[in-house]
């Protein structure tokens, strides 16, 4: 029997409603599966920087470190200064657990209504790699003559061949596992000459390593055009750090919206975080109104990253199959309470594992 | 030659090739309605047949309903899940004790009683709590569904070689001190994960004087303490029991097994990975305040603060338990109302479990407030205690006696502890949601369950009268 260690941090806002949850989904899972699981609670987030100064101790690290996964809720507090839970807590605890991925599945289930009026339920599947480290977020530029009217503000977007290939491999290696097994690389090769020709080259000759995964290509622009006209037409998708934070947002808005749409910053060789990717929520805190399917859905990732596929794939089902039996997946909207949802998710996934046997 | 564990000898003497992890054979394997579908429809999808039914047992416990069970299962999903593991035994001829079966119950009380459960096995079960079975120095430990499946196909697993670590309790338990307590005590000290990647053998003069039942209780809730595993070497209370059970070895076969089981024990020199010590005298009635089952005192003291933790981390959990527990800090245990008792479990419901209960309640009313509810580790046990008359004294007392199986200890059946409604129970797990959406759960011995369900309120039992 398996035994895994999980760090759980809610964090602030509707972060701790969500991620209970989602601890629903995992025990079920584990009970069902034949694991086990040992929950660690970490307070990291805005109420604690608030109360004792300290976004992340020596202490945190310890427990991110030697955990087998991290679940993650939302952090954000409406007293704290922008910017620095963001800088000191996320970034960093990305930064420091090198998770050189972001991962974000983008699949519209049915039942569920999509802004695009056109598409057939089922037909959007993909999954969005993000390279989560460099690119126009690493933080180097300039100020040439600041203040003056010649003022220029430069901003780098770095990419090193080892950033780029390791998140290039990554996304074959994912591609090579879906039955689609099609590879779109997303960049801006006409007009970011430079950067976009590294990825080029390393996307080809990672490509020759794997002839069993086919390969396409899209300027973001286009991509973004794809993904409201067909987006049918992806499996996976490679980006670098900027266009990545742009087009998941397109995907979560195809896909039904933030009450569903889950990610994951991932260390293939370390430690890996899943969140729903909505927020704190501010306006909903308390009131068991939001959405947990988001991160019910992390869960089910964080139980693939573990090795648990089987529990993993029932989990995400139940997912889909709830989401799409609510009038609504916003907040407030959803016509069930938080609390019920997460009991629906946890009811389907035993009603699958009891069809598994009667057949 | 070296000296070895009793780990060792059971490891040695079960491992088919020298690999790394190994591949051991498997003595006994228990099925139940919970984790084998899926193990059964691989088996079905890869044309495979089960390699040994004749040593495979199952038995339902998990979802069944454990009150009016002439009129069936209700509850769609649990039928079917017992629908689908009778047909799989009868298509692969698998000895069954289903729900109208006289020695129906909970997976790790059946075996034992029955006598299959035997020393120096190496006995898997798709269930954490197989741990229990080490109680006879068999090898015991739970296994998740896809290693049920490959149990099923060739009668092996894979496993990583475990450490060893032996926890020592010198003395004697105090009266009023039980099993459950001692086991609440040792987790508490060693932490959850203590036993991490280990499988724990207890051993001296306080192990010796338990009881198998007792002897279950220590090795069922090993795995509460992180280990894969837990043990206790047999002895002449092991043989005692054994013998005469439907499943145990008769006539010439029990004497060869009897000169068998006489070798299972650590050698004098024999050494541990890790050594816990401890005395068996200092210790407490227990009760769990938090929401794992080291987070625990005695029913002398006071919810904690907090604050008196030194650790981050151990502050920051009990912060989160005290909350989702509603407790305040500095509160004596005996203060704390309770709103279910639940005397029931793979842990404590066994016939001594219930005979000492139902001491405490002899002649006396369960509290107005409490509702209390008694579920046999089996139908055995069940038969037994009402021959003692032990269910009259229950049911006079107020509490409910019902049929066998898991209940309310992981309420995968209708025995939920509603939400916010705060449950003694003489169970295993107390995580947030273990017993019910929202539903506190204290860890208790038999003996501290019944008398709280009476007073409404935890009381020291030692102080019982």
């Amino acid at each position: 029997m398996n035994r895994y260690r999980i760090a759980v941090v809610p964090g602030d806002g509707t972060g701790p409603e969500v991620i209970a949850e989602a601890v629903k989904g995992l025990r079920a899972s584990a009970d069902h599966h034949g694991f086990e699981l040992d929950l660690v609670y970490s307070e990291i987030g805005g109420e604690r920087y608030l109360r004792t100064g300290e976004t992340l101790t020596s202490q945190d690290f310890g427990l991110l470190r030697e955990v087998d996964a991290i679940l993650f809720g939302a952090i954000g507090h409406p007293d704290v200064k922008p910017g620095i839970l963001e800088q000191q807590v996320l970034l960093r605890m990305r930064r420091e657990l090198d998770q050189y991925v972001n991962l974000r599945p983008v699949k519209l289930y049915p039942g569920v209504t999509s802004p695009l009026a056109s598409v057939d339920p089922g037909s959007i599947d993909f999954v969005v790699v993000r390279e989560n480290s460099e690119g126009l977020y690493s933080g180097t530029g300039e100020f040439r003559e600041r203040g003056s009217d010649r003022e220029i503000a430069i901003q780098e977007s770095v990419n090193t061949r080892t950033g780029v290939e390791r998140c290039i491999r990554f996304a074959f290696e994912l591609a090579a596992k879906r039955p689609r097994r099609h590879l779109t690389l997303c960049g801006k090769t006409n007009v970011l000459t430079y950067a976009w020709d590294l990825w080029q080259r390393v996307f080809d000759e990672v490509a020759s390593e794997h002839p069993s995964v086919t390969t396409g290509y899209a300027h973001v622009d286009a991509l973004c055009l794809w993904m409201v006209e067909d987006p049918g037409r992806y499996d996976v998708i490679v980006t670098d750090n900027m266009f990545g934070d742009i087009i998941t947002d397109l995907g979560a808005a195809i896909q039904g919206g933030l009450g569903i749409a889950s990610g994951a910053n991932l260390n293939p060789n370390g430690v890996s975080m899943f969140e729903p990717i909505g927020g704190t929520a501010p306006g909903f805190e308390g009131r068991g109104e939001i959405n947990p399917l988001a991160a019910i859905g992390a869960s089910a990732m964080l139980l693939d990253s573990l090795g648990e596929v089987e529990a993993s794939v029932k989990l995400e089902r139940a997912v889909g199959q709830v989401a799409g039996s609510l009038p609504s997946l916003r907040a407030g909207e959803m016509g069930i309470s938080t609390a019920e949802v997460g009991d629906h998710v946890v009811r389907l996934l035993l009603a699958d594992e009891a069809a598994g046997v009667a057949r | 030659m070296r000296t070895r564990t009793l780990f060792d000898k059971i490891w040695d003497s079960h491992q088919i090739a020298e690999t790394d992890p190994a591949l051991l054979y498997v003595d006994l394997h228990l099925v139940h309605e919970v984790t084998s579908a899926q193990a059964f429809s691989g088996l079905e999808l890869a044309n495979r047949q089960v390699r040994r039914p004749d040593l495979t047992m199952a038995t339902v416990d998990h979802g069944v309903p454990t009150t009016g069970r002439s009129l069936g299962i209700r509850d769609p999903l649990s039928k079917r899940q017992v629908d689908a593991l009778r047909s799989n035994c009868e298509r692969h001829g698998i000895q069954l004790y289903d729900i109208d079966d006289p020695r129906q119950g909970i997976v790790h009380v059946v075996s034992p009683e029955q006598g299959m459960t035997q020393p120096g096995m190496v006995i898997v079960c798709g269930d954490s709590h197989t741990s229990t079975h080490g109680a006879f120095g068999a090898l015991a430990f739970g296994i998740g569904t896809s290693e049920v499946e490959h149990v099923l196909a060739t009668q092996t697993i894979s496993q990583k070689k475990p450490k060893t670590m032996a926890v020592e309790v010198g003395g004697h338990l105090p009266n009023g001190v039980t099993a459950k307590d001692l086991i609440l005590g040792i987790i508490s000290r060693i932490g959850v994960s203590g036993g991490q990647g280990h499988v724990i053998e207890y051993r001296g003069e306080a192990i010796r004087d338990l009881s198998m039942e007792e002897r279950m209780t220590i090795c069922n809730m090993s795995i509460e303490g992180g280990a894969r595993a837990g043990m206790i070497a047999p002895d002449e209370t092991t043989f005692a029991y054994l013998e005469g059970r439907p499943m145990a070895p008769k006539g010439a076969a029990w004497d060869r097994a009897m000169a068998d089981w006489a070798e299972l024990r650590s050698d004098l020199e024999a050494t541990f990975d890790s050594i816990y010590s401890l005395s068996a005298n200092e210790l407490e009635p227990h009760v769990t305040w938090g929401v794992n089952p080291a987070q625990t005192t005695s029913i002398t003291g006071t919810v904690p603060e907090p604050d008196a933790y030194s650790d981050l981390a151990q502050r920051e959990a009990a912060v989160r338990a005290l909350a989702y527990m509603a407790l305040t800090p500095g509160t004596p245990i005996v203060d704390i109302p309770i709103d279910h008792v639940f005397l029931g479990s793979c842990t404590n419901a066994r016939l001594e479990d219930l005979r000492a209960a139902a001491v405490v309640i002899a002649g006396k009313k369960v509290n107005h407030r409490v509702s209390a509810i008694v579920v046999p580790g089996s139908m055995q046990v069940k038969q037994h205690a009402e021959t003692e008359g032990l269910d009259k004294i229950f049911t006079d007392a107020g509490f409910e006696w019902r049929d066998a199986g898991c209940s309310s200890c992981l309420a995968m059946n209708p025995d939920v502890i509603p939400a916010g409604a705060r449950c003694a129970s003489t169970s295993n797990r107390n995580y947030e949601g273990r017993q019910g959406r929202d539903a506190r759960t204290h860890l208790v011995s038999p003996a501290m369950a019944a008398a709280a369900a009476i007073a409404g309120h935890f009381v020291d039992v030692r102080e019982w009268s």
